[in-house]
């Protein structure tokens, strides 16, 4: 394929017969991204698994229909696996779909960190890509839009350039394999003719002013296991006279506030990179718009948090004490009580991204945001209240799953 | 001798058969474990079956008794009377069995009473059964009561724990001594009589069952502790439970394997393949000397290292051992059970292969995390919901059960942090019925880590928090069971022994509880651990041939012995009454051919397998004319 000029882009995206096939439509950024790109008018294929409970296009329209969307006519819902080659789709019905489309996005991650899982992660991460750059090659697809991860940056500190890396070495296997995935994009897209983006956001929670969210991972995580702890402890001292918190060594302070002994390990000059997800939704649909040349954007914050910031929010949304952090040096050994036992074990995957000393060159990325006055939300507590009260109300995503997954 | 033709004498009244028909299907689920012949609940055992010794006259023989009265297989006869009769519905029974199997059997004994009472009072006849000159002489030899060619005592002997076939015999004797034994055995001979021996009759396959004479050795049920040298001097219808309660009288234990398991048959077919093994050996380790009657009837006393018949060879045929003398162990200090949790199948050998080198714990062996969810619960409910979040939850899918004292659990401790303790345990235990859908072991068990859920969990500085998670209460534990049975159950659990892992290996009451659902046939290996990932292959083989005649199969347990060098592998293929018969057997085919290929083909260190067409567990042997 010759590769087609900005003009025709345009020209294409202008005329109302441009198809976006979009992967991950139920993930956390894809379904905002769908739903951003819908309510323009945009015609969309989405591919997507059925489960046990609900065939594919069900979860597509659940989801959408989550998000305020409620007409469907512009949506096509294939039901296929990424990790398939041709999606497990028939001959017929993948050459079909071939014909249709225009754009892809690629939403699709399997974001463990687990080491015995580094085979299904591969599968999907770099595997899926390929299924699909391999859609991309042979069918009229002239953009290829790629959600990866600012953390393909991998182990190393300083400045992270916008830019492909040759880094080998890397915190987990999602890290390793969003690399290698960005490798095969830029290789098999260059090699094709088709354009490129590659989105590299950070650690992405709920909306900055509404708190929606769809996947309460990473920052969520010790915040519902210490609303967790809180509620029952509390229930504790009302009926038992906190027999068993005291046995933690969980305490009611004079101010009647809930004293849980819970210090995060930190080490010193480190943050924690979070952006809002409809700063992420934002600035990817300025940069598609805006920006039709292939490239690489950080979508990260500026203004990274601290692990103390955290804890402090913490304390006082949950009206409790003792939440706080233990800088801890290289080859130190800190006495840890069992909580923080308990949530040594449950942070360590996300050690990389709480202790980090990355920080994201967005020099790029800033030059279009500025134009359209996109600003990454600094994390305050008032930005951490909406998320939270979000997540609370909707039982940290419990009734919102449960309609589609 | 008597040739009654059953088939014409049976009772034909529609209206009476179905007082039992309509209990044929639990009748027919009986497991056959024979639980219902021990006193393992402290409540007595039933009343009737202690007073008349027949398999008959216990639950166990009554379920069997209302199946073939369900199928028209056996006439109202005198014996059936007595046996009606003698069930004073006293209950025993039906708390015993739901604590195994979850069954109801009370109005199973009811309706067997019923069913006799409405045939007499519809004026049928009792049919006589007439006695021949082979049952006199039986009589002559063990008393008039103690042999019967009765069709409701024959049918009690006519189906085990195997594949559910009925082999109904001709005869049954309960010899009361080992000149009794003698002199059974020589009229039998003398008469060409087909004979097996049986002490408690739990066979997985069918090795109990015989078309001619059974000779039930539940009366010879002896047990003489010498506490000086360690040792029980036991006669061949002692079982496991009660010798080990014996034992515990003087500080000593035993080294059994399940609860009703005939120890001298335990001994001589599996060599008594138990949790015990690393620790009290195998074998010839557990024999002190055994006494034989041979088929000539003459009573031979061997000492252990003139038994030759170890190291797998057959015993001589129709050879009975009439008593035994066994070695037993002392009680520890401190003793207490730690579970350690594995995802890992090769993991969790080679730590129970460490604990074997290192001789940690007098209790150590693998078992799946499905065997456990059988064990540790009540009804299948609370069964199911505990295997979901051992597996899908924690990502447990196998644990090393260990035993330690004071030292070795401190030795145990160094090696591992991960594991749950009698106090978590008991925690755990108190909690299986509200272990699914509980908020915080959801949201523990559902933050990404980059181990195992349970590596964070099962720590002893987490047991607080388990406590606190758990909020555990014994009255918890009778959740799912039936209303009437939840103050019995609330009383028994107020017995710490019930929740004590200590308590549980050494009596083996819980185990039984794999057949809840199911029969299975297990096959055993004795296979070395030189080559771990072998026997995962072995394993995920076996699995396969379960996947492929649609079977539940699954790891049943793996038992280290002589310091780590070799394990006993228990595979279990499952399946119930309502399965294709054909599928079971090929299925057993084809283990038998893939485990015959490893073994002769060397492709891997395994000693011998079972089944051999022969023995498990209760019988020893059987002579076929």
């Amino acid at each position: 394929m010759t590769k087609i000029s900005t003009e025709y882009i345009k020209h294409k995206r202008g005329s109302k017969n441009n198809i976006v096939f979009m992967t991950g439509v139920t993930s956390f950024v894809g379904s905002f991204i769908a739903y951003e790109l819908l309510t323009r008018g945009q015609k969309m294929i989405f591919l997507c698994r059925s489960n046990k409970k609900f065939s594919a296009y069900e979860r597509v329209v659940n989801v959408l229909k989550w998000m305020g969307f409620n007409s469907f006519e512009q949506i096509e819902v294939v039901e296929g696996n990424i990790d398939e080659p041709q999606f497990g789709l028939p001959d017929s019905q993948f050459e079909k779909l071939k014909s249709k489309i225009d754009e892809i996005i690629h939403c699709v991650a399997d974001t463990s960190f687990k080491a015995h899982k580094r085979d299904s992660v591969e599968k999907t991460n770099v595997q899926g890509t390929l299924n699909l750059l391999s859609l991309a090659k042979d069918s009229n697809c002239y953009f290829f839009h790629y959600v990866s991860t600012a953390y393909v940056a991998g182990i190393t500190e300083g400045e992270c350039q916008e830019a492909f890396t040759s880094q080998t070495n890397f915190h987990n296997c999602y890290e390793q394999t969003k690399h290698k995935a960005e490798l095969y994009v830029q290789e098999i897209c260059d090699a094709h003719n088709i354009r490129y983006k590659i989105f590299r956001p950070s650690i992405v929670c709920g909306d900055s002013q509404t708190g929606r969210c769809l996947k309460f991972n990473a920052l969520y995580y010790p915040i519902m296991v210490i609303y967790y702890f809180k509620k029952q402890y509390e229930e504790d001292f009302a009926l038992k006279n906190g027999t068993k918190a005291k046995k933690m060594g969980v305490t009611k302070l004079e101010n009647d506030k809930l004293h849980l002994p819970i210090k995060f390990k930190k080490s010193d000059n480190t943050v924690m990179n979070f952006i809002t997800i409809d700063y992420v939704v934002n600035s990817m649909i300025a940069i598609m718009d805006d920006c039709l040349e292939s490239g690489i954007h950080h979508l990260t914050n500026d203004k990274p948090r601290t692990l103390d910031d955290i804890a402090d929010y913490m304390n006082e949304y949950f009206c409790i004490e003792g939440i706080g952090t233990v800088e801890v040096k290289e080859g130190m050994t800190v006495e840890r009580n069992p909580l923080e036992s308990l949530f040594d074990h449950y942070m360590k995957p996300y050690e990389p991204y709480m202790h980090d000393r990355r920080f994201f060159d967005r020099a790029k990325t800033q030059k279009i945001l500025e134009k359209k006055k996109i600003e990454a939300p600094e994390i305050s507590f008032k930005t951490f209240t909406t998320i939270v009260d979000f997540a609370i109300e909707h039982d940290w995503g419990k009734t919102i799953r449960c309609n589609f997954s | 001798m008597s040739q009654n033709n059953l088939a014409v004498s049976v009772v034909d009244t529609a209206d009476i058969n179905r007082i039992v028909a309509k209990h044929k299907h639990t009748a027919a689920n009986c497991n056959h474990y024979g639980m219902c012949k021990l006193d393992f609940l402290g409540i007595g055992v039933c009343p009737s079956g202690r007073k008349s010794g027949f398999v008959a006259y216990y639950p166990q023989g009554r379920m069997e008794i209302v199946n073939a009265l369900a199928e028209n297989v056996i006439p109202v006869t005198q014996g059936l009377v007595r046996i009606a009769n003698e069930c004073n519905l006293c209950g025993i029974c039906d708390k015993q069995c739901n604590y195994i199997t979850k069954h109801r059997i009370l109005p199973v004994m009811k309706s067997l009473k019923d069913y006799v009472r409405a045939y007499l009072d519809d004026g049928n006849k009792i049919i006589d059964i007439q006695s021949d000159n082979f049952l006199k002489g039986l009589q002559e030899i063990v008393g008039s009561e103690w042999a019967s060619n009765d069709p409701a005592v024959l049918a009690s002997y006519s189906r085990d724990k195997g594949l559910g076939d009925r082999h109904m015999p001709k005869y049954v004797v309960m010899v009361g001594s080992e000149i009794e034994t003698s002199l059974v055995i020589m009229l039998a001979r003398q008469n060409r009589v087909p004979y097996t021996l049986r002490s408690n009759g739990g066979n997985g396959w069918s090795a109990t069952l015989g078309k001619g004479l059974i000779i039930d050795f539940h009366r010879m049920n002896k047990i003489e502790i010498d506490a000086v040298n360690r040792t029980a001097t036991i006669e061949p219808g002692v079982q496991a439970f009660n010798l080990q309660k014996e034992a515990e009288k003087h500080g000593l234990r035993a080294c059994v394997g399940e609860a009703t398991a005939g120890i001298c048959a335990n001994i001589f077919d599996t060599e008594i393949n138990s949790l015990f093994s690393q620790s009290y050996g195998m074998g010839t380790d557990l024999i002190v000397n055994a006494n034989f009657t041979a088929p000539n009837g003459q009573i031979i006393t061997k000492d252990v290292e003139d038994i030759k018949f170890f190291n797998h060879k057959r015993l001589e045929s129709a050879d009975a051992i009439t008593k035994m003398k066994i070695q037993l162990f002392p009680k520890l200090e401190e003793e207490e059970m730690f579970v350690l949790p594995f995802y890992d199948f090769n993991e969790a050998i080679e730590m129970s292969r460490e604990l074997a080198r290192n001789k940690i714990g007098f209790v150590n062996g693998v078992v799946s995390s499905q065997i456990l969810a059988f064990c540790l619960t009540l009804t299948v409910q609370a069964e199911e919901e505990l295997l979901d979040v051992l597996k899908n939850k924690l990502e447990v899918k196998y644990v090393i059960i260990a035993c330690a004292d004071k030292e070795k659990k401190e030795l145990l401790k160094k090696l591992t942090d991960v594991y749950i303790n009698q106090e978590l345990f008991e925690i755990v235990m108190k909690s299986v019925s509200k272990l699914s859908g509980n908020e915080g072991v959801d949201l523990l068990t559902s933050i990404p880590t980059q181990g195992r859920p349970y590596e964070a969990l099962f720590k002893e500085q987490m047991n607080n928090l388990a406590d606190m998670v758990l909020s555990p209460a014994r009255e918890d534990i009778v959740e799912h069971v039936d209303d009437d049975l939840k103050k019995f159950y609330k009383n028994l659990f107020s017995d710490p022994n019930y929740l004590n892992g200590v308590y549980l290996n050494v009596y083996r009451i819980n185990t039984p509880r794999i057949a809840r659902r199911y029969r299975f046939f297990p096959f055993l290996m004795r296979i070395s651990l030189a080559d771990i990932p072998k026997i995962e292959e072995i394993i995920n083989n076996l699995k396969s041939i379960g996947q492929n005649h649609n079977l539940l199969a699954e790891f049943g347990n793996l038992n280290p012995s002589k310091l780590g060098e070799w394990a006993m592998i228990e595979f279990d293929f499952f399946f119930n009454n309502d399965d294709d018969r054909e599928r079971v057997v090929a299925a057993f085919n084809d283990a038998s051919k893939m485990l015959h290929d490893y073994k002769n083909n060397k492709k891997a260190v395994i000693d011998s397998f079972y089944p051999k067409g022969f023995v498990y567990r209760d019988s020893f042997y059987s002579y076929q004319e």
